[in-house]
């Protein structure tokens, strides 16, 4: 897959940024907001391609906010870009384990039955977003990070916390099950 | 690294493009800001609140008109309490009535029995006392 949805070039402003005292708050807080859109993409997709416009905003939002609180703890040691995707993946985590939980309480009110996959080659798209949509949140963490970010195994492992065997059974697991969704062949 | 399955990766890949994200808010150094503060007075505002709630809960004076409510209710449930009192001690004395009284015809019913053995006693009494009156006596 051509790397059309990779990581724009960090700004020479945001690789500086450090929790230094005297750098002016202002460029601080630009070179956060710089990172907005790619963060506003990385969140679309963990959530499945279907938040609404304003829960993006929110989430985004939320992620800036915890970085711009947090920015004394940024010791410089990853890339400033690296330290936002670590903060959207938790926050992106606990904002679907709440909507989760209030889907838990509250979905019998307005649930809707479960609509089958599209049926038809031409929807493979379609069928794939479907799948995903339907996976765990674990799951589609994982895929999200190493298949359209595009991240290596290594990278990864650093943005989750674990260890690269992990992120290898992780990713395994949630192919078997993303496959398993699509009604797909069995792994090689 | 060659990934297992490529039909795989190109539909997560076609349906990634065929997503994207909606426009949403612009994000700016003045509106994080605006909203950093927003949120820090929303938060100084919800713990003056609680203080103001948690000072008025401890040192609320008390009411007047509630210890009048308790000095009313208090009374009622002295009144009824008494009330119980008296249907019980009504009770206790109509079943120590009933007993006194089932006692006596228990006394008397024996008493009578008593005499009516007496009275048979007396009257088979010369009978016994003279063998020839004995019906039994053989001749």
């Amino acid at each position: 897959m051509a790397r059309s949805m990779s990581c724009p070039p960090l700004l020479a402003a945001a690789d500086d940024v450090r929790a230094d005292a005297s750098r002016a708050p202002t460029d601080v807080a630009q070179a956060l907001c710089s990172q907005a859109p790619r963060l506003r993409r990385l969140v679309h997709r963990l959530l499945g391609w279907r938040a609404a416009a304003d829960e993006l905003d929110d989430v985004v939002q939320d992620v800036l906010l915890k970085a711009w609180n947090g920015r004394a703890s940024f010791r410089g040691e990853a890339s400033l870009a690296t330290w936002l995707t670590a903060i959207a993946l938790s926050t992106t985590a606990s904002h679907a384990r709440a909507r989760a939980r209030w889907r838990r309480l509250f979905g019998w009110f307005d649930r809707e039955p479960a609509q089958p996959l599209p049926s038809t080659d031409n929807d493979a798209s379609q069928r794939a977003a479907a799948a995903m949509q339907r996976l765990r949140h674990d799951d589609r963490e994982v895929l999200v990070l190493r298949y359209l970010e595009q991240r290596a195994i290594p990278e990864i492992a650093e943005l989750l916390g674990c260890t690269r065997p992990a992120v290898d059974a992780r990713l395994s697991r949630a192919r078997q099950r993303l496959r398993d969704l699509l009604g797909g062949t069995e792994e090689p | 690294m060659t990934d297992p399955d490529d039909a795989l990766l190109r539909s997560l890949a076609a349906a990634d493009a065929t997503h994207p994200p909606s426009p949403g808010a612009e994000f700016s150094p003045h509106g994080l800001r605006t909203t950093i503060a927003r949120q820090r007075r929303r938060r100084v505002a919800a713990a003056l609140a609680l203080l103001g709630l948690a000072t008025f809960a401890v040192l609320r004076p008390p009411n007047s008109s509630d210890a009048e409510a308790a000095a009313d209710l208090a009374s009622e449930l002295s009144r009824q309490i008494e009330s119980l009192q008296r249907v019980t001690s009504d009770w206790t004395a109509r079943t120590h009535a009933a007993a006194a009284h089932e006692a006596a015809a228990t006394r008397s019913a024996r008493a009578a029995a008593d005499l009516r053995i007496e009275l048979a006693y007396a009257r088979a009494l010369p009978v016994l006392a003279n063998p020839r009156l004995s019906p039994e006596q053989p001749r």
